[in-house]
């Protein structure tokens, strides 16, 4: 045992590693967004009726005039023998893209069923590529449950494309993270009003705005859980610029100064622009953390945004947290967070569910954050729950929404209480 | 031969049916030795009533697991001789007020009938009601609450982005009372206007508008209706088939719950409003209009999309849009390798129809001035909210003597008011 640990934080702080069951959605639920934040592009999940039924329950919501996603599905007789399924595969996406000239990237995904087959998705968007260059650009990431979980699926869709981006020509920020737009643009208004640019941007809206990559490249990640992408991009030779994510005023404030620092911001500018939303962000913040201070939380792995969302949780609402856990815990990434989290919370990485739920039943928190597949049983046990999903989907980033991610945590404890009062319960 | 002498042009519809109620029974019905088992009488209900039919099967059905029959249920369904035995039951449900208040209180008087004050409408009430029934009657409550779904369905996670939605609610003043305590106690909604438009229940409308921290709006001119709906700018109008025209001119959902109703109001399948069945309707039927809490989040996270442009309301109905969707069915398009009946979704479906942008009525009528950076903002903003911020900022920059509102204004706003 060393002496020398700091006071706070929870940077070397040990870790349960659980490989046990685990309830998180795969990778393919990714689609859902970023289907919606490149309209060029295609999503052909190679999979089950399993994963049809998946992305038909989470995304069927949103229905559109041309979709942008759909399943190949492998039947029994391709399950069976290989030769089949790679025609059949090419036969579909000729049709697919003769029927639909709008396309201009393709993303063959993988899923269980593709893997377990071994069809070698990689070797079929090569071959698709050759194809249909120039028009389209077939890429292929897996999406499946074996691989990946819930947020990976964005992961790993970014990381495919780096390879294909094309050089950078001059120093500039590569912003990295499938934001919805109008976070984006407050992101790039903060950025341009320190006078850091020119930006780019990962996932770029249409093919034609592809960023380009290279040793000149600086990036940052809007999410933390883009370690796959943080790791293609580091082999173009981009350079990283480390910091807590920009959640929470002191998140944001942490990220943008640490762009600002490489690109030689002065303290004068970077307060002229910041002062205003930083205290417009604790406004809203204060708002909410009546209802959130001195409560106990308690995350469940779910989108790799725990321990970020943690962090903001503890030092800008006042909340305990008593176990984060996380998916994955890629060290690098989160120094910066873990340096902030208080001392004394229990690290997870992986999940062995029984195990974690009865932490979880020991613990009794005040808010326990969940996928879906746990929060009604859990609220049917009397728990509190946040279903972490609605993280993702949320506005949630940058000086202008603190005051909602903090509203995310507090609404399920005022619905409690409301229904409490009423003919309820 | 019953003698009615009715004011017609100084009183209204509700009160007319409640004189000649109160006239007919007075005229018909006598004491007289109580049944043998505890029965009572079912009052108020009528055939244009909002759903009357399916609360009085509700009601019976209710009271039975208690062991009480139903003597008489009136006016609805009942002939001169069913009225002059109403005096045999124990006691009176009175179900609806507007129609039966005064044959409820006169029988009090002169038949020794006791009647129920509480209006079973939600769980709770019900519950309440359940309990009342019990105290006049001496029986335990007992009761199945098996079926009874709207208090889990409310709990669980799928509902908590129900929480604070704003609604205005607007009809009789009995079921808009009752959808007062549903929506902000059982729904968790946040009422921001309560109104009827019977005068006779001014006084305790009143009073439920003030528990819920609201104006009362009690009027019968539906154009002062829109004009308060139009300034509260909610996400959701409970109110009847007016309150219905007013939300499409506004392009704000609404679910009907009271008369005056449509033809549609009548649905072929049960559909009560009372009871615990009642409850689990009501539930449906007021989250039908909603945006769905992921779709919310969606339109929200992608404004920009070309497909996502103010014609594409949200989800089924609610107010002024048109089918811009294809069938489900078209978003997945399952193609069977094998099978290989290839990707073929079907045609698009993308009729658009330009959705009004509501000028909200500034404060004190001093013009504040959008600069266009600010408008540009405010377009990002998803549309279900946008009346709502759009109110916000502009009372905001009032207050503080702003002439023109700006993108951090905007924000300032969104801050001020961040709940
Ligand atoms: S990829 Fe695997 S986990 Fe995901 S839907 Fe398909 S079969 Fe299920």
């Amino acid at each position: 045992m060393s002496l020398d640990l700091p006071a706070t934080g929870c940077r070397t702080a040990p870790v349960l590693r659980e490989r046990g069951q685990r309830e998180v959605f795969c990778g393919l639920t990714a689609i859902i967004w970023l289907h919606r934040k490149m309209p060029d592009a295609f999503f052909l999940v190679v999979g089950s009726r399993t994963c049809a039924h998946l992305l038909q329950a989470a995304a069927g919501v949103m229905i559109f005039a041309e979709p942008r996603f759909g399943t190949a599905i492998l039947e029994e007789k391709d399950l069976a023998g290989l030769a089949d399924a790679n025609q059949e595969l090419d036969r579909e996406v000729a049709r697919l893209l003769a029927r639909r000239p709008d396309i201009r990237r393709l993303f063959l995904v993988g899923s269980c069923p593709s893997e377990v087959i071994k069809l070698d998705l990689a070797r079929a968007a090569e071959r698709l590529s050759v194809q249909h260059a120039p028009r389209v650009m077939v890429l292929n990431y897996s999406g499946s449950g074996i691989e990946t979980t819930f947020t990976q699926g964005e992961d790993a869709c970014l990381a495919a494309m780096v390879p294909g981006l094309p050089p950078a020509t001059q120093r500039e920020l590569l912003l990295v993270g499938a934001l919805p737009d109008v976070v984006e643009d407050q992101m790039r208004a903060l950025l341009t009003d320190l006078g850091i640019g020119p930006l780019r941007v990962l996932p770029a809206h249409v093919a034609d705005q592809a960023p380009g990559v290279g040793p000149q490249t600086w990036f940052a990640l809007t999410q933390p859980f883009l370690g796959d992408t943080h790791a293609a991009l580091m082999r173009r030779g981009a350079q990283p610029i480390l910091a807590p994510f920009p959640f929470g005023e002191e998140g944001t404030t942490a990220w943008l100064r640490a762009i600002a620092d490489v690109w030689g911001v002065g303290p004068d500018r970077f307060e002229a622009v910041t002062a205003a939303p930083r205290a417009r962000a604790r406004r809203a913040v204060a708002a909410q953390a009546a209802t959130l201070a001195g409560k106990r939380v308690f995350f469940f792995p779910d989108s790799q945004m725990e321990i970020p969302l943690a962090r903001f949780l503890s030092r800008e609402c006042g909340m305990i947290p008593v176990e984060v856990g996380t998916p994955y815990l890629h060290r690098d990434l989160m120094a910066a967070e873990l340096d902030l989290l208080p001392a004394g919370v229990t690290l997870s990485e992986g999940q062995d569910v029984d195990l974690q739920l009865d932490r979880q039943a020991a613990a009794a928190p005040d808010l326990t954050v969940c996928g879906l597949g746990l929060a009604n049983p859990l609220e049917a046990q009397g728990f509190t729950t946040k279903w972490a999903i609605e993280l993702v989907f949320t506005p949630v980033h940058f000086y202008e929404q603190p005051g909602d991610l903090a509203g995310l945590f507090a609404r399920p404890l005022r619905r409690r209480d409301i229904l409490a009062q009423g003919g309820g319960a | 031969m019953i003698a009615l002498d009715l004011p017609s042009y100084s009183r209204k519809e509700n009160f007319g049916a409640d004189e000649t109620f109160h006239q007919i029974v007075r005229a018909l019905a006598r004491p007289m030795r109580r049944t043998g088992q505890v029965t009572c009488n079912l009052l108020g209900a009528t055939a244009l009533g909002f759903r009357h039919r399916d609360d009085v099967a509700e009601l019976t059905r209710l009271l039975a697991g208690m062991g009480i029959a139903v003597n008489v249920c009136a006016p609805l369904g009942a002939r001169p001789a069913d009225i002059a035995r109403m005096g045999q039951a124990h006691f009176n449900v009175l179900m609806y007020p507007e129609t039966a208040e005064t044959a409820a209180r006169w029988m009090e008087r002169a038949l020794g009938q006791p009647f129920t004050r509480i209006v079973p409408i939600g769980t709770g009430a019900t519950r309440d009601f359940l309990a009342e029934v019990s105290g006049l009657t001496g029986l335990p409550v007992q009761v199945d609450e098996g079926a009874l779904r709207a208090p889990w369905w409310s709990a669980s996670v799928d509902s908590t982005y129900l929480t604070g939605k704003r609604v205005f609610i607007f009809g009789d003043a009995t079921h808009a009372m009752a959808a007062a305590r549903i929506a902000a106690r059982e729904i968790g909604f946040e009422v921001v206007g309560l109104g009827c438009y019977n005068r006779e229940f001014a006084r305790p409308l009143r009073a439920a508008a003030a528990q819920h921290g609201v104006e009362p709006l009690i009027t019968d001119d539906y154009l002062e209706v829109e004009a308060a709906i139009a300034a509260a700018q909610p996400e959701l109008i409970l109110g009847t088939q007016m309150e219905r025209m007013i939300g499409k001119r506004l392009g704000i959902p609404c679910a009907v719950i009271s008369s005056p109703v449509h033809v549609q109001d009548f649905p072929a399948r049960t559909s009560p409003q009372m009871g615990f069945d009642g409850a689990n309707v009501i539930f449906d039927t007021w989250i039908h209009p909603l945006v769905m809490g992921l779709e919310e989040h969606l339109l929200t996270m992608f404004r920009e999309d070309f497909e996502f442009q103010d014609a594409a309301g949200p989800s089924d109905h609610g107010a002024a849009h048109a089918a811009r969707r294809a069938e489900p069915a078209a978003a997945v398009p399952e193609v069977a390798l094998a099978a290989a009946p290839g990707v073929s979704p079907p045609d698009p479906q993308g009729i658009s129809v330009k959705r009004k942008e509501e000028p909200v009525p500034a404060g004190d009528g001093a013009a504040v001035e959008w600069l266009a950076e600010a408008e540009q903002e405010l377009k990002k903003i998803p549309f279900f909210v946008r009346g709502k911020a759009r109110r916000n900022t502009e009372r905001y920059a009032a207050d503080r003597g702003l002439r023109a509102i700006s993108r951090e204004t905007l924000y300032e706003a969104k801050a001020h008011y961040a709940r």
